[in-house]
């Protein structure tokens, strides 16, 4: 028996279904809506996190992706997950890649955790130390840094790198530098990258703050041509100076901008582009 | 009608004929409709999964692009996409995009949309006799698998970085470090491997494991380096096995008083106004090798996994 199926798009009853009038390209799943449409949608499998084999329990999970693609005084990455909130969160990671502007100068990064949505470096003040290699000094010891408890300029770690001297309109427009109509073609020296790497942020009760990867941060730490203005490897930590953080909300994400700069409280001379990912490890619920 | 008997409906035709199921499922299943109208129920194939989105708007933001491994046993071998000053392919294995899927390379992979990618990778000499002459290159690749730089770059007084760190395997651990300021990449067919690699030799017994990353950009923004930790067997002394830590980078850059007025590298000879010391497209990948190309050498249990951190990206259905 052959019936068309034209002739019975709409199948009445207690389960009216309409059927395809186009088959997929290849074997795809079936869906059903609420009104009996029966559809072939394309799909796309995607993940936000790997889960575990035993009890279903969430490894690191990508909570935010921000591309800042013209230079600004300030970069930041919020954890806005209702599946997995700030609370939940035990550690972060942040992946980036910050390129500074203005003048071709030395200068660093600074970051600050935010804690609903505010800077709030930790209010008892912090210490720490690290150790990097450098083709110029071998191993060398330097501090991460942390700074003041205002909600405007303190922060929680702080990384060098040399501002890039690209002249603008060029320079501050982050996704140019990776096409090759556009990028600029000159440059006062290489290492106009800024750092590329990440760092862990325990989001604890007696412990709050960065731990910098072995594999921390990679780039140029100084102006001129000196091929030991390069830092690796890179391995540190700040800390508060009293084991009772006076913030006891849970850190939501993290606002970086450059030493000279900041978002109304330095020079505007100085801006920040580039990306950076927030992942986070949850705990687990099994 | 409110039942459809499908064996007594049989086949549908028209415009999309269909073959219903004949029998249901003994439990419930999803269900697939096939090109040529086969209404079937059952278990989905695994889908490989290349992409990580975001929790928050479902954009891509990593992607894995390729992930390369030997056996313990296996020899390094030729690869044409980087050859020697006799025209053969260097030994060795190519990490990168132009191994991935192309519908990934389509859709997230493509050119002006990576920022930066990283491999990790790892092996380990198995055996005493082919080894690996000179510690490990990554030469660049571009998107393709062909050298990135495609002639050898200028070399001048202040223009292009280069450094290194090293440590010795014995107790004393001491450490190494160095570089200059007029590296120039090595480019071309028929040419050496260039500055980009691990700084202590192979030995029957050695390993290595770390990560190469690099900066995706087409301008002084570029460059690439590498974290790794080397370690080797020495049946007559422990005190000389202490792993080795390792870093290197390489940042080409025109500068030194030259102006690149164009990005074109493969003529005009090594003189301005031409694009030397700009990569003159994103880099893709990197070629695994131990230099030497008269044998094959050991490259054991070797494995490589390439990432890419890319603009975030609308996810593309299929």
């Amino acid at each position: 028996m052959t019936v068309r199926t034209e002739k019975i798009q709409a199948l009445t009853g207690s389960a009216p279904l309409t059927l395809p009038t186009s088959l997929p390209a290849s074997s795809k799943g079936v869906q059903v809506t609420t009104t009996g449409v029966i559809s072939t949608p394309a799909t796309a499998d995607t993940l936000t996190h790997l889960t575990s084999s035993t009890g279903s329990d969430p490894g690191w999970v990508l909570l935010d992706h921000n591309e800042t693609n013209a230079a600004t005084g300030l970069m930041s990455v919020r954890n806005t997950s209702t599946v997995y909130p700030p609370a939940d969160i035990y550690c972060y990671e942040i992946q980036f890649n910050i390129m500074g502007y203005y003048n071709n100068s030395a200068g660093s990064v600074r970051w600050s955790a935010t804690r609903n949505g505010d800077r709030e470096p930790n209010g008892t003040g912090r210490d720490g130390v690290g150790i990097y290699q450098s083709p110029g000094n071998g191993k060398n010891q330097y501090t991460p840094g942390a700074n003041g408890t205002s909600t405007n300029g303190s922060y929680d770690n702080t990384m060098s790198y040399k501002r890039q001297g690209m002249s603008s309109p060029t320079g501050t427009v982050y996704d140019k530098m990776f096409d090759k109509t556009q990028a600029p073609l000159q440059s006062t020296y290489g290492g106009d990258g800024g750092i590329i790497g990440k760092f862990r942020y325990y989001n604890g009760s007696g412990y709050s703050g960065p731990v910098i990867d072995p594999m921390g941060y990679n780039g140029r730490a100084g102006n001129g041509n000196s091929y030991g203005n390069w830092y690796f490897d890179r391995n540190g930590f700040s800390m508060p100076v009293s084991n009772n953080p006076t913030h006891t909300d849970k850190v939501d994400g993290f606002d970086c901008w450059d030493s000279s700069g900041g978002d109304g409280w330095g020079n505007a001379n100085y801006k920040v582009m580039g990306f950076i990912q927030l992942w986070g490890m949850p705990k687990t619920t099994s | 009608m409110s039942t459809l008997a499908t064996n007594k409906l049989g086949t549908l035709s028209g415009s999309a004929d269909m073959s219903l199921p004949s029998s249901r499922p003994d439990s419930t299943k999803q269900g697939f409709l096939d090109s040529s109208g086969n209404l079937t129920f059952g278990q989905s194939t695994v889908n490989n999964i290349q992409v990580m989105v975001t929790d928050d708007d479902g954009k891509v933001g990593k992607v894995l692009v390729d992930q390369v491994c030997s056996t313990g046993s296996s020899d390094a071998t030729a690869y044409n996409g980087v050859k020697n000053s006799s025209s053969n392919g260097f030994f060795g294995y190519a990490v990168g995009i132009h191994n991935a899927p192309d519908d990934i390379k389509t859709n997230y992979l493509f050119e002006g949309n990576l920022r930066s990618m990283e491999i990790e990778f790892q092996y380990y000499v198995n055996g005493n006799s082919n080894i690996p002459e000179y510690n490990m290159y990554y030469t660049p690749l571009d998107l393709a698998g062909n050298r990135l730089w495609s002639v050898n770059q200028r070399s001048v007084s202040q223009g292009g970085a280069q450094g290194y760190t090293y440590e010795n395997e014995d107790s004393s651990g001491s450490r190494y470090n160095g570089g200059n300021t007029s590296y120039a990449a090595t480019g071309g067919d028929n040419n050496g491997l260039g500055g980009d690699r691990t700084y202590t030799g192979n030995y029957s017994g050695t390993g290595k494991h770390g990560k190469i990353f690099w900066h995706c950009g087409v301008n002084t923004t570029y460059f690439l380096a590498s974290h790794s930790t080397s370690w080797k067997f020495n049946s007559s002394s422990t005190s000389n096995m202490f792993p080795i830590s390792e870093s290197q980078y390489t940042a080409p850059t025109p500068s030194g008083g030259y102006t690149n007025t164009e990005r074109t590298q493969g003529s005009g000879g090594n003189s301005s106004p031409y694009g030397y010391g700009l990569p003159w497209t994103q880099q893709g990948g990197c070629f695994f090798s131990a230099g030497g190309y008269s044998a094959a050498p050991q490259m054991n249990y070797f494995t490589a996994t390439c990432y890419a951190y890319i603009k975030p990206t609308d996810l593309v259905s299929t």
